[in-house]
């Protein structure tokens, strides 16, 4: 089962990267958000797969069952995938607001920072 | 607190800093008046190493009288301590340091009177008081480090305090990258010297004769002695203005005459000195250390002196004997015999006093007549009678004729050079050559701007006030009193700092009854003053010549042009291989990091054989998961070969509902819930923001550029893979798990395992990603919020032409 689950986040990670590597802010975007489900998965899945049983204690327990998920893989993603959330927005605007001042969407246009014709710094004092 | 600890050194050594912080709000409310007040602190530090002094002048007579040591334990973790060493030679550095320290002080207050920076002035003086002093009395490796690298900092601070000044800046940056890269020769060294003895601290290596009998041995005998040698030397060379290192200092004259008196004569540049001194019993009396010593010593102090004749500024003359100075005192320390030690600490305390008292001198002629260019100045006596004095004197010590400190030092020099052998010669020569061409500068600077006709100069000169000179007549009252009572100087002084230097007892008999018994020393006094004489009479012929020689040579390179050469490569180099490395393109640099997130997931795997076994495919998957696994993974197709962008947004959605149904069918209902939630709004906002711009519609690789892409996002999705197949294979440690289960309930009170993790066992954790979100959220709305096609730049825009300020000025006033 996890060698299947291991298939998977594999092309995840080979799709997302893939996308980052474009030119075009829109595919970088997209990538991101995959990205995002991979990194996901790859934690889920370390922490073994079992089937259905939600790590939930039951009323007359005091302990989870021997058939309940792990739980704590689970903390560490329900963390990650609202962290990943927010920066995908975040990401979103700054693509948005970039196409605006710049008039592109093509990353090798957006050169205010470093621009093409970049001059040698003062050479004394 | 250890040693012979007391807190009134730790105030002493801490005063400076103290003082530092008081003295610009002392100056705002007093003016220049501030600086009787402020002269308080050094001079009180002077008392209190004074104070030493009967215990001091024991030091090694017997071993009940070790040095004196003290400090507290600052980082034990580390055997790093804050702790103090006294003995012949620290005091005596303490003492040159907060005496002249005290005169500068009140110096500066005259010199600069009413200068609207003044306070900052006194600040960064005493700030390099401290830290001087930290260098001389500092006793482990690491505070004596801090405190030189803070002398080469407040220094550059100082030379380059008139910073609108262009060439005071490049003075600064000069200074402080020569002494700077130095420090940073001299901190390999010290750690070498450290991990060679396994000590840190300067006196438990010197701390009784058979001490420094062992680890000198242990050292010199070291594999290591000739690269440890090389960089204290780096140190010590770059701080003491040693050739080819010389440059820097000539060029901090930039700086306001009390830093020139006070940094680059008396004290700063003698930190080098005082390194080498410092070491001369542990590293000293090798075959290295003979010849590479006097080697660039002699080199330095001929070329100093050389150059001081070709110059005509008063301070420009008097800081290029200053080098040739510290090239004799190397020259001295690199000879190696006991009287060669002696001669260096008479010397060194002679040049102190002399230095220091002709450098106010030029500063006061500078101040009071406006010019201090020799050639431009003359008949000054009558005007400027104290301060004509003053500067006799001390060119009569700078001279070494009787009956002055100065004297005493150059017998001693000429005692200890004389030998038979031909090096010997050579350096009784070089010596001969260098003191006579010192005497001529310093007559130059004593007598030439006050003696001959009367010459009129830009400002009409008159005797300065007390504050100004004060400090040269005292200074010049010392060097004749140490001279006439030379067995007090030398029981107090001179006496245990040979001690200190040579590393055994050192007792200097030499006084001014050397001048009734005939010697060799003696004529070749009057040799050096003979050769002085004739060459002060014919100083401009000498001074053509030598320019004239020095164009010729050089043709107008030399070292300080270099170091402009050396700047604009670095500066050259530097840009090239950002301009080769950061391209400006984002996909280079996405490239070249997910390269190297592939290699990082094979190489170790390849290195540690830990590639995965074979996984068991065929066990059981459930119809229904294995056709989730499929649309997921058609999703992911969908999204690279989409031929629009809303079917990209729409094929993302359907990978990320796939992820969401993964997460409840193996247990885990809150993941899937959110993670539907996030996908849902990711697919609606981003369809909503990104139809509606004008975006390229596919994604236009070239052919080339689609394998490059396709074989890094391969490798890196295979690593993950292959990394993930490797560690599930592994045996699974519960423990955290167990650990969460076993207490959920029991001590949270709660059934729900994953949210009583969340929200009390990592409360925190949760509570910082609130925080981000916040952040991000916050960082959204400013985006959203700023207007597009308008920059805004603040009202002080320091790129701004200056032109346009004036114009939008004037406007607003019509």
């Amino acid at each position: 089962m996890e060698a299947w689950m291991a298939v998977v986040v594999g092309a995840l990670f080979a799709v997302s990267i893939y996308l980052m590597l474009s030119k075009h802010i829109i595919r970088i975007l997209i990538g991101a958000a995959i990205l995002g489900n991979a990194v996901n998965l790859l934690i889920f899945t370390n922490g073994r797969l079992t089937r259905e049983v939600p790590p939930i204690i039951g009323v007359d327990e005091s302990v989870l069952s021997a058939q309940a998920a792990n739980p704590l893989p689970q903390a560490l993603v329900l963390t990650a995938i609202v962290i990943a959330f927010s920066f995908f927005a975040f990401l979103l605007v700054l693509g948005y607001r970039a196409y605006q001042e710049l008039g592109s969407d093509n990353t090798d246009e957006m050169r205010v920072a470093e621009p093409v014709d970049d001059q040698t710094p003062p050479l004394g004092y | 607190m250890f040693g012979d600890a007391n807190g009134t050194m730790m105030f002493a050594m801490l005063l400076p800093f103290l003082a530092a912080l008081i003295a610009p709000k002392l100056t705002q409310i007093m003016g220049a008046k501030a600086a009787w007040l402020l002269a308080i602190a050094p001079a009180f530090i002077f008392l209190h190493i004074a104070g030493f002094l009967p215990q001091v002048a024991l030091i090694g007579t017997s071993p009940d009288h070790p040095p004196i040591t003290g400090g507290y334990l600052w980082v034990p973790e580390f055997f790093v301590s804050f702790s103090w060493f006294i003995d012949g030679l620290s005091s005596t550095f303490a003492l040159l340091i907060s005496g002249i320290g005290t005169f500068i002080i009140l110096y500066a207050g005259g010199y600069l009177g009413g200068h609207p920076q003044l306070g900052r002035f006194f600040s960064f003086l005493f700030l390099f008081m401290g830290a001087m002093l930290g260098v001389v009395l500092a006793d482990s490796f690491f505070t004596f480090f801090i405190y030189w690298e803070l002398t080469s900092i407040t220094s550059f601070l100082l030379i380059g305090f008139n910073h609108k000044s262009a060439a005071s800046r490049r003075s600064a940056i000069q200074a402080l990258v020569v002494t700077g890269g130095g420090g940073l020769a001299l901190m390999a060294g010290l750690i070498m010297l450290w991990l060679t003895t396994g000590s840190n601290s300067f006196s438990f290596m010197l701390s009784s004769e058979d001490s420094i009998a062992f680890y000198s041995k242990y050292l010199t005998q070291s594999p290591f002695y000739l690269a440890l040698l090389l960089l204290v030397l780096g140190g010590a060379f770059t701080k003491s203005a040693q050739f080819p290192f010389h440059f820097w200092l000539p060029n901090a004259m930039e700086a306001p005459t009390p830093v020139s008196a006070y940094l680059h004569s008396a004290t700063m540049v003698k930190a080098g000195v005082y390194l080498l001194m410092r070491l001369n019993p542990l590293l000293g009396g090798t075959t290295e250390w003979l010849t590479i010593l006097p080697i660039f010593g002699g080199a330095t102090l001929i070329i100093g002196t050389l150059l001081a004749v070709r110059q005509t500024d008063l301070k420009l003359m008097l800081a290029y004997t200053t080098v040739s100075s510290l090239g004799l005192l190397v020259m001295l320390i690199g000879f190696g015999t006991e009287k060669a030690i002696a001669a260096a600490v008479l010397y060194l305390v002679a040049h102190s006093l002399f230095k220091g008292a002709l450098f106010m001198v030029a500063g006061i002629i500078d101040h009071e007549a406006g010019t201090r260019d020799i050639t431009k100045l003359g008949g000054l006596r009558k005007a400027m009678p104290i301060t004509f004095g003053a500067a006799v004197v001390a060119a009569i010590s700078m001279a070494g004729l009787p009956p002055l400190f100065g004297f005493l030092a150059k017998e001693e020099i000429y005692y200890a050079l004389i030998g038979a052998d031909l090096w010997s010669i050579v350096f009784t020569i070089v010596a001969i050559i260098g003191n006579g061409l010192m005497f001529v500068i310093g007559f130059a600077v004593a007598l030439k701007p006050f003696l001959d006709e009367k010459i009129e100069t830009p400002k009409h000169a008159h005797e300065g006030p007390p504050l100004l000179w004060l400090g040269p007549v005292v200074l010049g009252a010392v060097a004749v009193f140490a001279g006439i009572f030379s067995w007090l100087a030398h029981y107090y002084i001179s006496n245990p700092m040979s001690t200190a230097v040579w590393g055994a007892i050192v007792e200097i008999d030499l006084s001014l009854a050397a001048l009734f018994h005939p010697s060799l020393p003696l004529l070749l006094s009057a040799i050096t003053v003979a050769f002085g004489v004739l060459a002060y009479r014919n100083i401009d012929h000498l001074r053509t010549a030598i320019d004239n020689f020095y164009n010729w040579f050089f043709g107008g390179w030399g070292p300080d042009k270099g170091f402009d050469q050396f700047i604009s490569g670095i500066v050259r180099l530097s840009f090239a291989i950002t301009r080769r490395i950061q391209t400006g393109r984002l996909e280079v640099y996405m490239t070249f990091t997910f390269a190297i997130v592939a290699l990082a997931l094979f190489i170790p795997m390849w290195v540690y054989g830990e590639f995965p076994a074979m996984p068991d495919f065929t066990g059981e998957v459930r119809f229904y998961e294995a056709a989730i696994m499929a649309i997921l993974v058609l999703g992911l197709l969908a999204v690279i070969y989409a031929q629009d962008r809303l079917t990209a947004i729409v094929s993302l959605g359907i990978q990320g509902f796939a992820v969401a149904v993964l997460f409840m069918l193996f247990g885990a209902p809150d993941l899937s819930f959110t993670q539907f939630m996030v996908e849902t709004l990711s697919v609606v906002i981003l369809a909503l923001v990104m139809t509606r711009l004008k975006l390229t519609a596919a994604d236009h690789r070239s052919w080339p550029q689609v394998i490059i892409d396709g074989v890094i996002a391969l490798a890196c999705g295979i690593g993950f893979m292959l990394y993930l197949m490797r560690v599930t294979q592994d045996k699974f440690d519960p423990y955290l798990s167990e650990f969460f289960s076993a207490y959920s309930k029991i001590i949270a009170n709660g059934t729900n395992v994953v949210n009583v993790i969340l929200v009390d066992f990592r409360g925190t954790d949760t509570w910082g990603e609130i925080a981000v979100v916040m952040v991000a959220g916050l960082a959204v709305l400013a985006l959203v919020r700023i207007r597009p096609h308008r920059t805004i730049v603040a009202d002080n825009d320091p790129d701004a032409p200056v032109k346009d300020n004036l114009v939008a000025k004037a406007e607003v006033s019509k």
